[in-house]
């Protein structure tokens, strides 16, 4: 891994030190795990589906340009990385509504309080795997 | 799409890496050793809050340091002078440190009749939050220079954070840092959280801070 982890910085040069590139390798793990369990071949691999939070730390522009790098020269070098964004949405803690946090400002849209808790929209999710 | 199978995985990303974390914890307990994992953003000064914690704690504990950093190592330099047994460990692009990471850490450093382990996480407030370490505890450091708004603004760190320090208290009078702001900020993210004001230049609060250290070492043996 740490050898994985240096090539993928090379690749990277001047993008040092890139959180996405953590993430992207953690999804290669998982999908090996997951094609090794299952008895597909990594090569078969034609796209892995991850699902991100929009409150998640990851940004999915970085992580579909990481993608490349560290899937060059390994046997799922031919797969597409597919992203899909899954909005944050918080109950407000005073009545109980769930709303879309970013696009209500911050704020319940029948209460005002903002006071709340994270229903959905900080996961770092492999979602699944299309084999060809 | 019909050429297409589709396997459902449905699984966290960082799946893999909490099952290595638990297992580390569980191999830690197992020997008694005790696991920091010590997070900042660069600059809170971390190396220096490490130094005013071993010169407190060496004569009660047996201290092993890891120093993590993309590259250098000059806070292991720093480290070393205070006699602990000290590794650098660089992560070759990485900006945190996962357990497979930690665990390679701790067999350079060596376990053997350890008390505590000190992990100095890469400087960086995101990754290193979403990477379990397999720490028995995590501590962060917040230093004033930052800003109180920091945990608006990264509010996964401060979740994960057993303790929060708020280091250079000595440069309050010159900075609008309201403590009181961080301690309401925090309780609401994770009300669990202990937030300890320190100087590590002047040592103002460090005894707070070794006595909390102790008693999480001792009653974690305990358990």
């Amino acid at each position: 891994m740490d050898k994985l982890a240096a090539r993928c910085a090379r690749k990277l040069a001047g993008a040092l030190a890139m959180h996405e590139l953590g993430v992207v390798i953690e999804i290669q793990k998982r999908v090996a795990e997951a094609a090794a369990e299952n008895g597909i071949e990594l090569r078969d691999v034609a796209a892995v589906v991850v699902e991100i939070g929009e409150a998640s730390c990851v940004v999915p522009r970085y992580l579909q340009n990481c993608w490349p790098a560290a899937t060059d020269g390994t046997e799922m070098a031919g797969a597409e990385l597919k992203i899909e964004l899954i909005k944050a949405e918080v109950r407000c803690n005073a009545c109980g509504r769930v709303y879309e946090y970013l696009a209500c400002g911050r704020r319940c849209p029948d209460c005002g309080a903002p006071e709340c808790r994270m229903v959905r929209g900080q996961e770092t999710n492999v979602k699944e795997i299309l084999v060809r | 799409m019909n050429e297409f199978r589709i396997l459902k995985i449905k699984q966290s990303v960082f799946a893999d890496n909490d099952r290595d974390a638990d297992a580390l914890r569980a191999e830690l307990k197992a020997k008694g050793v005790f696991l920091l994992n010590l997070m900042s953003s660069p600059g809170a000064g971390k190396t220096t809050a490490l130094r005013g914690t071993i010169e407190r704690l060496r004569d009660e504990f047996n201290i092993g340091v890891m120093e993590a950093d993309i590259d250098s190592d000059v806070d292991a330099r720093a480290i070393q002078q205070t006699g602990v047994r000290v590794i650098q460990l660089h992560t070759g692009g990485m900006c945190h440190l996962d357990a497979d990471m930690t665990r390679q850490g701790l067999a350079g450093l060596g376990t053997d009749r350890l008390d505590l382990a000190i992990l100095e996480n890469v400087g960086n407030l995101v990754c290193p939050a979403e990477f379990d370490t397999g720490a028995a505890k995590n501590a962060m450091i917040l230093s004033v220079p930052e800003g109180d708004d920091k945990p608006l603004k990264y509010p996964l760190m401060f979740t994960i954070c057993d303790v929060v320090l708020v280091n250079k208290t000595d440069v309050l009078p010159w900075f609008d840092f309201d403590i009181e702001a961080v301690r309401a900020r925090v309780a609401s993210l994770n009300p669990d959280a202990k937030v300890i004001p320190i100087s590590a230049r002047t040592g103002e609060g460090m005894d707070e801070w070794i006595n909390w250290l102790r008693d999480a070492l001792v009653s974690w043996r305990a358990r």
